[in-house]
């Protein structure tokens, strides 16, 4: 496979780095020599330097064989011309691009389709983040929530803290106390290692714990398992950019919202577009103005400027003034690890927030949804069995019979938008949704291979 | 510095190196030779060095930095060189002392060609062969081969490839991944080695010789089954034949790959290096041509232009094969030939010397020089296939020609210094460094008369010259080794 990803920005650059990992020939395209030259000297990839929207630019880095183009350059502009090019002259079969501007994705339905600007998956990382982050807001004690085949389960990522009453439990226990709620541990992350449980795993200190709910369930598993019990009330933001304000939007009616921004021009911008949020003109990192806010008494303290030294610093200083929980987004990899130790409570990942909406097309087979977790360690990968006509390899299987990989788990399966128990004698219907959690990326392929339809010698032979 | 990194990949490289000892075996079976006792011991000492090696840091995870890249590539090839002479060494036909072993061994692995054998024809074919496959396997590059075959390399692949592929440019990559490009380069180095087989073995030779020259020609390496080289055989056909597969393993094998992806051979005369790679031996073959009808040189019976061809294309690519007594042709071409040997072969190929287009940036640089004296004013960037020449690889370049310069220098002193008289002195460094092979003077057919400090001299040259110099430079910077 032959992926053109244009623009070798962040976004652009851990794309290409999680994909050559996995055997795709991947061309990168840049106007910049510099960053050209660096991606090239560290990803083994070939680097092509030039206008991203010109045809013969596009031609050089290889378009013609591609199978994916992913423009995610700064220019919404420069994106949409890039897909439009792709598609006229060169007939790329998916288009995926960048595209963050309000105004575009209001007409996002009549803009983007094969007659008018051709782009097959849109990916807009603000709106992801803001997402993601009211996620972690409505779940206290959740890491991360990851939904799958149109919400009716929910993957929650949780990490077992000191003094949390679970540690030295086993699994066995851990359903006795969950009162007829249904949840399933996926998997447990341990010390660099992840763990398939069994019903006599034992839960250990700072183990991080991946379970499987439904919507409604994960709070009250959460609070019940995990002592993360109250839901938040108050909310700081501190960040007036396009995520803070659209986080302030998403939840000034549930909690009390107050943004902080350090800017009199976004502070008009933000007070006209929000009914319900205190605006506070100020700066973040001012002690006795955050002490006036009542630091002390704020729930969630979350910062969200587009500069990772201010996040991380900020919401340092909020933690240290009595902050409950304080969020950060952190862009750089240089600093993820070193926000790991539990200075931050939720560090967030825009890159990895991002790039399951990309691994999902680049997946093969019947693959419906991907989310990327710790920072690409692992894979949660939703697959459609195939309805009647074209024959899956596993549609009529009992689960048990099911060969998967090494690496590889079935967590949960989805019939007619219910989650059913995965016991081993049932029987795989066309249609099911099975998620799967994938904590060795090496098993990709042969998962991929299992909801892929038996394809005809000839078309295989094209492919 | 990452020793467990190191460790491991060299142990790798070491395990892949000792199953070259097999094909030997092979062809002392098939000949009855009962000459089993160098290979198998070559192939368990080096095989257990490298599992030791493998052992000792398999569980190394990090990733290659662009330094260790250097130090695996200058230890393989050390390594590899001492390893190659096992063979040589326990063999009782030859019956070899280490420093001649050795010697033998890096000039094949380097492609250089010179020898310190005499009697060739009387070896056993095991041994042959052995000497033959080293200089296919030097040719293309074992790293080159370990980057396509191994996988587990992965991007630190890239950082191997780099150290051992000559050239100025060497982040042109043929394909996305590294892998393949590694792949693509062996696979058209095989396919050359093939045709290269067949066509000898329909021009006459026997096929052990035809497999065998194949080897060496393709590889540019030089060495032959037979003392007399290719005047052995004394046929036009395999001459032509030779000449043929020399020039086209002279040219860069990214042209090769690019003219055979896209069926154009067109490429072939757009691209700057190889018209002047072309205009190159046209117009040393002209001179030579026009300087042995003027000094009316006499050469008994054999064809003049066949001859002179034959060694224009061999010196020019390096590869070193006689098909007469070049060395006693009037004073100035065998002079001219050596020189050839500096400039005569493309970037990405298997032949040595400082290639073709780095003099021609050099010119260019030096033309822009004088016009700008004309115009002082004016911007004329130096410019290759329409192409501007970034600057950092037209200092690239004069640093290169400044360090082979230099080192040429104080090789040939060191080659005087161990008793040499000058000429032999001078074509005996031309000879390693380039690696060529046969030089003048002394050295003229064989190295077997240089004292031991002298061969050792020409074994670090042979090695320089392969890994062009900045790579094992390198690593007698001091700064290389701090921190």
């Amino acid at each position: 496979m032959r992926i053109i990803i244009l623009g070798a920005g962040r976004v652009g650059f851990t794309v290409a780095s999680n994909l050559a990992s996995e055997n795709i020939d991947i061309v990168l395209v840049d106007k910049s020599q510099d960053v050209i030259d660096a991606a090239s000297e560290r990803l083994d990839v070939s680097v092509v330097c030039g206008n991203v929207s010109h045809p013969d630019v596009l031609e050089g880095a290889g378009i013609k064989q591609a199978d994916i183009l992913i423009a995610v350059t700064d220019s919404d502009e420069t994106n949409m011309m890039a897909c439009q090019v792709a598609h006229y002259l060169f007939d790329v079969p998916q288009k995926i691009a960048r595209v963050r501007s309000k105004s575009f994705l209001d007409y996002q339905d009549q803009l983007f389709s094969a007659n008018a600007i051709p782009i097959d998956v849109i990916i807009n990382p603000e709106n992801e983040i803001v997402n993601f982050i009211k996620q972690l807001i409505l779940h206290p004690g959740a890491q991360q929530v990851l939904s799958f085949a149109n919400d009716t389960v929910s993957l929650v990522e949780t990490k077992c803290a000191r003094g949390n009453q679970m540690i030295g439990k086993s699994l066995s226990d851990l359903s006795t106390e969950l009162h007829g709620l249904y949840a399933r541990i996926a998997s447990i992350y341990r010390s660099g290692e992840f763990i398939t449980p069994s019903y006599s795993t034992v839960i250990q200190e700072d183990d991080r714990i991946f379970f499987i709910a439904t919507p409604e369930d994960i709070q009250p598993v959460l609070s019940s398992l995990f002592n993360q019990n109250k839901p938040y009330k108050r909310l700081v933001i501190a960040g007036g950019g396009r995520i803070g304000l659209g986080l302030a939007q998403a939840l000034e009616n549930t909690l009390h919202v107050k943004i902080i921004t350090k800017s009199s021009d976004k502070v008009e911008q933000l007070s006209e577009q929000l009914d319900n949020t205190l605006v506070l003109l100020g700066d973040a990192t001012d002690e006795a103005f955050l002490l006036d806010e009542n630091i002390d008494r704020t729930d969630v303290f979350c910062t969200v400027t587009s500069d990772d030294e201010t996040n991380i610093l900020n919401s340092m200083l909020a933690k240290s003034l009595g902050a409950k929980v304080v969020m950060s987004i952190v862009d750089r990899n240089a600093y993820m690890s070193m926000v790991d130790n539990g200075s931050i409570d939720n560090a967030i990942y825009p890159q990895h927030t991002t790039i399951g909406k990309i691994l999902t097309q680049v997946r093969r087979g019947d693959i419906s949804s991907v989310h990327s977790l710790l920072r690409g360690k692992a894979e949660a990968i939703e697959a459609t069995v195939q309805d009647n006509g074209k024959k899956s390899t596993i549609a009529g299987e009992k689960i048990s019979d099911i060969k998967l990989p090494a690496g590889a788990n079935l967590i949960a399966i989805i019939r007619d938008n219910v989650s059913i128990p995965t016991k081993g004698d049932l029987v795989i219907q066309g249609g099911d949704h099975l998620i799967l959690f994938i904590s060795d990326k090496s098993s990709i392929p042969q998962v991929e291979k299992l909801f892929q339809s038996t394809k005809s010698l000839f078309s295989r032979l094209v492919s | 510095m990452h020793y467990n990194v190191i460790r491991r990949i060299s142990g790798l490289l070491l395990g892949l190196f000792s199953v070259t000892m097999l094909p030997p075996m092979l062809v002392a079976f098939v000949y009855d030779e009962q000459n089993y006792r160098p290979f198998v011991i070559g192939f368990l000492a080096i095989f257990l060095t490298g599992l030791a090696l493998w052992l000792s840091a398999k569980h190394a995870k990090e990733e290659l930095r662009t330094r260790d890249g250097f130090v695996i590539a200058a230890v393989f090839w050390l390594s590899l060189g001492l390893a190659g002479a096992i063979p040589f060494y326990v063999s009782t036909m030859p019956s070899l002392s280490l420093t001649d072993a050795i010697f033998e061994s890096i000039s094949g692995l380097t492609t250089t060609g010179a020898t310190v054998i005499t009697g060739l024809d009387e070896l056993p074919r095991s041994i042959l062969f052995y000497r033959q496959q080293l200089q296919w396997l030097g040719g293309m590059g074992i790293i080159v081969l370990a980057v396509a075959i191994l996988p587990m390399l992965g991007i630190g692949g890239m950082q191997l490839y780099k150290t051992e592929t000559p050239g100025p440019v060497k982040d042109a990559k043929l394909t996305p991944r590294i892998t393949e490009t590694a792949k693509a380069l062996w696979a058209i180095y095989a396919g050359l080695t093939v045709a290269c087989g067949v066509a000898y073995w329909v021009g006459g030779m026997t096929p052990f010789d035809a497999i065998t020259h194949s080897f060496s020609t393709v590889s540019i390496g030089g060495f032959s089954t037979h003392d007399a080289s290719f005047a052995f055989f004394d046929s036009s056909v395999l001459n032509y034949t030779c000449i043929s597969f020399m020039f086209i393993a002279g040219i860069n094998f990214a042209l090769h790959f690019k003219a055979a992806h896209s069926f154009n051979i067109k490429l072939y005369s757009q691209n700057g290096e190889f018209r002047a790679y072309a205009s190159i031996l046209l117009v040393h073959f002209l001179i030579i041509l026009l300087g042995l009808f003027v000094l009316r040189a006499s050469f008994g019976n054999s064809n003049i232009i066949e001859q002179t061809l034959f060694q224009v294309v061999s010196f020019a690519t390096t590869s070193g094969f006689t098909s007469t007594a070049h060395a006693n042709w009037p004073s100035f071409i065998p002079v001219l030939l050596i020189f050839m040997s500096f400039y005569g072969g493309c970037a990405g190929s298997t032949a040595g010397g400082i290639k073709v287009i780095r003099i021609v940036i050099m010119l260019k640089q030096l033309s822009k020089e004088v016009m700008h004296l004309i115009h002082p004013h004016a911007d004329m960037p130096v410019k290759l296939d329409h192409h501007v020449v970034p600057r950092t690889i037209i200092h690239a370049v004069w640093g290169f020609f400044t360090a082979y310069i230099l080192s040429f220098g104080v090789l040939m002193i060191l080659m005087m210094v161990t008793g040499m008289d000058q000429v032999t002195a001078f074509s005996a460094v031309a000879a390693t460094l380039n690696n060529l092979g046969p030089g003048l003077g002394d050295v003229s057919n064989s190295f077997a008369s240089v004292s031991d400090p002298g061969k050792w001299v020409a074994c670090f040259s042979m090695l320089l010259g392969r890994l062009e110099i900045f790579t094992l430079l390198v690593l007698f910077t001091p700064m290389f080794w701090r921190d």
